[in-house]
């Protein structure tokens, strides 16, 4: 069963990078525009997009080199892929209970860009949980004036969901002076300030996808 | 020394009082305080002396005033017009430089700062403050990282007025790191102390007084203050606000604003207008009042700047009512009793304070200890230490040689490459009697002949920064009355260079240790006595900064390419390290191999890189554990995280990044490469992996974390500190210094 597994992950993997070869998607965005001419305008972005990607960039090397590898880090509710897919900045207990029903990318302050370096994983909404800052070990001291890198980076990270049309959600479970400076001027599409996160909204922004 | 002369511009109308003016006159008097020679130029006619005529009492205060000066040694300021524009001031402060030859020029403001940046007659000589750029990372954009990056390049520092603003240039803008500088907020001893009168307060008889001093705008809340004697009233407590200041903000997306600003001030019941006022007139009215307001709407809570008026309040020992924002409970301790929060209502927040007036009292000496450190005197101190500092008294031979030729020494730096040259050329930049100008070099063996041959003929004093093709050419062409220094680096040592240089025309060859100053005696015909050691600088008071709460379970390892420094050895510390606690992570200031090409093309290079990795992201344990910092100059904040610095290179000449380290407070943990004995003390040097490992383990379980981060400090500091370092580069330019092998 472990070998099977095993297989299967590494097919997943392949599949993965197949997925980001030009041509797959260049074939993905010019099918989209045949079945529905309506979203001509959203593939027809992804083209220029890709167009634009085609000399290749450091981050792309880094997601050619570890793309395989960082599939390694994502938590999935079955050991193949399934649900939502789901990029976080976020404490240790918000993503056990996220990797309960959706395959879950813990993200690094060095993950840099959701596109490039991310493209074997692909998420559909990133999620980041206020209390990261205070306490994870990964995003720790995130919203401290005093670690504008790590603003900075988080930064990097949503702005590339924003070009990358990638949602992004902001559980503000925390007091604001907490978070204030690391979220101010971000570009957010909501924030849940509810003491629970309610599970449900996910599938209301991966319906939008 | 004779006294620093130092020329101030504020860019700010002194006729308003607002805090860019009341901070030109703070800083006036600060450096006239630190007998600084300060010439204050005016942006504006001036209408009134409310904020000048407390700088008339010092002698060494010259107020410039290109309106009337028409007469005055400054008469080539004269000029007509009520105030300057951005270009004037500019062309008036270009003059003025070249008539007086300040040792400094003060400057503030985002509009002038990036003009004045481009004037080569004042560049390296700005000192500017700035507060007027974004304050997030996220709104740090393309344009003000440029205009940001141009003046930090023109700067001789960058004055920031927090922490917290330090921080954030730092880490987005490169040019700025090692630049910055702190320039807190100034209050002046006020001229009375609150005399806070409790007795039947919120009556007819002891009205509570409420004050605000400053400019009128929506953002300050001061509509809405206006309204708090009435809210008060409902809540049974008489009250009375003074509101001083002139300035109304008329906002073009609120253009009924400043009228309904206005008749609130003029109609509104128990609010009294006392108008613009002098400083000292201002304090003194404040004094009377029971709660200064420094209430602000919640857009301004991720301000990263301090506000001088609490500061001023505090120093009066008035309590201050203000937000709940990080800064304030840092400030103020979390447990201060005026801070308003978000969903808070003001007046009920007055109501309490009155029904209690021992949390008046407990305010009042929160504020008045906090602000303590802003007071003049302590910035007096401050201040004398940044001038000694970026304007530092010549050294012996510079004083001689200006006195003999009545001019400048004048030095020339060649180099393709100042990263390790940047805190000695400011040190050449700031002192009096030397004139230091660059010669950049596109590539290490490539220069503009032009500009060499003009720096050539120009010099005294030539210093190549790496041995490379400018050693060479400087070497071949000098001519006998000037003097040639040449500084080597672990790299050279490995090209023709050394070899082939003119050794009989290089005065002193510097090495940064000793067994490096032996390998190149061993190649360079430089005669032995001319070879010297001058070690690396480190920065201690720039690195110094307090660490974070969990710094004590992060390792930091500066520069993790090419596979030499041995990124895979301070894994298997880590690795071994949270076996036994999981608290315990990494983080990595580097460029990624594929960011260096000439890493990158080398297979052997990239096959162990991508091992490496895979390993990272395989290995379960070190799942979330190892960060990859971006590669940049921002070390001394990033260091405020890290408790452990590592260097496990298999070859260094010096390896600076566990000096900085301990300069920082962290405690270096050193595998050993040849000749880390004579840089670093044997007590850092462990002989493998799981030695380190086991040293940072009891070191921590001992709880001696902290104490022997200390001792590191202390060490580094005696070691090669900026001072020391600096002190013998002062020298040399006119002496010889003892050879290595003396």
């Amino acid at each position: 069963m472990n070998e099977l597994t095993n297989r299967v992950q590494k097919l997943e993997a392949e599949l993965a990078q197949l997925k980001n070869s030009g041509a797959f998607l260049v074939g993905t965005a010019l099918l989209a525009i045949a079945k529905d001419p309506r979203r001509s305008l959203v593939a027809m972005r992804n083209l220029v997009r890709l167009w634009r990607l085609r000399g290749e960039s450091v981050d792309r090397q880094f997601s050619t080199e570890l793309g395989e590898p960082m599939l390694q880090r994502v938590r999935k509710p079955t050991k193949f892929n399934f649900g939502a897919r789901i990029a976080v900045i976020g404490t240790a207990n918000f993503i056990d209970e996220l990797a309960e029903t959706c395959c879950v990318l813990a993200l690094m302050p060095h993950d840099r860009d959701l596109a490039d370096v991310l493209l074997p994983f692909k998420p559909q909404l990133l999620i980041i949980e206020a209390k990261a800052g205070t306490h994870s070990d990964i995003w720790r001291h995130l919203g401290d004036p005093l670690a504008p890198d790590r603003a900075a980076q988080l930064a990097r990270i949503v702005n590339s969901a924003s070009r990358s049309s990638i949602p992004v959600i902001f559980w503000a479970n925390a007091p604001r002076k907490i978070w204030e400076h690391a979220v101010v001027d971000l570009q957010i599409d909501q924030i849940v300030t509810a003491e629970n996160f309610e599970m449900s909204l996910i599938n209301t922004w991966i319906a939008h996808d | 020394m004779t006294n620093r002369k130092i020329l101030l511009y504020g860019d700010v109308n002194m006729n308003i009082i607002d805090g860019s003016a009341v901070w030109a006159a703070s800083a006036a008097e600060v450096l006239a305080r630190c007998d600084v020679d300060v010439y204050f130029l005016l942006k504006a006619k001036p209408t009134t002396d409310r904020l000048l005529l407390p700088l008339a009492e010092f002698k060494n205060i010259t107020i410039i005033n290109p309106f009337t000066d028409a007469i005055s040694r400054f008469k080539s300021m004269f000029t007509k017009g009520d105030s300057l524009s951005v270009a004037n001031a500019v062309s008036l402060i270009e003059k003025l430089h070249q008539q007086e030859n300040f040792d400094g020029i003060l400057i503030r403001g985002g509009k002038l700062a990036p003009q004045l940046a481009k004037s080569e007659i004042v560049f390296g000589k700005l000192w500017t403050y700035l507060t007027d750029f974004p304050q997030s990372a996220a709104a740090m954009d393309t344009a003000s990282r440029k205009w940001l990056g141009d003046v930090a390049k023109a700067s001789h520092v960058m004055l920031c007025q927090t922490e917290y603003l330090r921080a954030l240039l730092e880490a987005t803008i490169p040019q700025t790191a090692g630049k910055c500088a702190i320039w807190s907020p100034i209050v002046a001893e006020p001229p009375v102390s609150a005399d806070l009168n409790l007795a039947q307060l919120g009556t007819d008889t002891n009205p509570l007084a409420l004050v605000y001093t400053g400019k009128f705008a929506p953002l300050w809340n001061t509509l809405e203050m206006c309204e708090l004697p009435k809210q008060l009233a409902a809540l049974g407590v008489t009250a009375e606000l003074n509101m001083i200041g002139d300035k109304i903000h008329n906002p073009k997306e609120l253009p009924t604003w400043a009228a309904a600003m206005q008749t609130a001030l003029t109609t509104t019941k128990r609010v009294i207008w006392h108008g613009g006022m002098a400083r000292a007139t201002a304090m003194e009215q404040s004094a009377k009042s029971h709660i200064g307001l420094s209430w602000r709407a919640a857009e301004l809570d991720a301000s990263l700047e301090l506000s001088t008026k609490v500061l001023e309040f505090g120093s009066m020992g008035i309590p201050v009512l203000l937000n709940r924002n990080l800064m304030h409970e840092q400030l103020l301790g979390s447990d201060y009793p005026l801070f308003v929060d978000a969903d808070s209502d003001v007046a009920s927040v007055l109501a309490a304070s009155v029904k209690d007036p021992a949390l008046l009292a407990k305010a009042a000496a929160a504020v008045k200890m906090a602000t303590a450190e802003f007071s003049m005197s302590s910035s007096v101190a401050k201040v004398q230490q940044l001038l000694t500092r970026y304007i530092p008294a010549p050294a012996a031979g510079v004083i001689e040689f200006n006195r003999s030729r009545s001019r400048a020494l004048r030095v020339v730096v060649a180099s393709h490459d100042l990263k390790f040259f940047t805190k000695i050329a400011a040190h050449y930049q700031g002192m009096p009697g030397i004139e230091l100008r660059f010669d950049h070099w596109p590539a290490i063996n490539r220069n503009e002949g032009r500009i060499s041959k003009a720096m050539l003929k120009w010099a005294d004093v030539i210093i190549c920064e790496w041995c490379g093709g400018n050693a060479l050419w400087y070497a071949k062409h000098k001519k006998s009355r000037q003097r040639l220094i040449v500084r080597l680096h672990r790299f050279e040592l490995s090209r023709p260079w050394p070899e082939t240089i003119k050794g009989s025309a290089v005065d002193q060859l510097v090495c940064v240790s000793k067994p490096y100053a032996e390998l190149t005696l061993a190649k360079t015909s430089v005669p032995n006595e001319r070879v010297v050691m001058v070690p690396n600088w480190v920065d201690v008071a720039d690195l110094n900064r307090p660490k974070f709460e969990d710094a004590q379970f992060t390792i930091g390892l500066i520069g993790a390419a090419p596979m030499r420094k041995r990124p895979d050895l301070a894994i298997a510390i880590l690795e071994q390290l949270r076996a036994v606690d999981p608290r315990f992570k990494l983080v990595i200031k580097t460029k990624l191999p594929w960011q260096m090409p000439w890493v990158w093309r080398d297979q052997t290079e990239r096959d162990q890189f991508r091992e490496l990795f895979e390993h990272i992201e395989r290995t379960e344990s070190l799942r979330g554990s190892i960060i990859f910092d971006d590669y940049g100059a921002d070390v001394a904040n990033w260091l405020r995280r890290v408790g452990w610095v590592l260097s496990t290179s298999d070859d260094e000449s010096f390896h600076l990044a566990p000096a900085e380290g301990a300069a920082s407070g962290a405690v270096p943990v050193i595998l050993p490469w040849p000749g880390s004995d004579q840089i670093y003390d044997a007590k850092w040097i462990h002989q493998d992996v799981t030695a380190a490992a086991n040293f940072i383990l009891a070191t921590t379980k001992s709880g001696t974390w902290a104490q022997l981060g200390e001792q590191a400090r202390t060490e580094i500091s005696s070691r090669y500190g900026l001072e020391l370092v600096n002190e013998q580069w002062a020298k040399i330019l006119t002496q010889d210094l003892p050879s290595a092998n003396s």
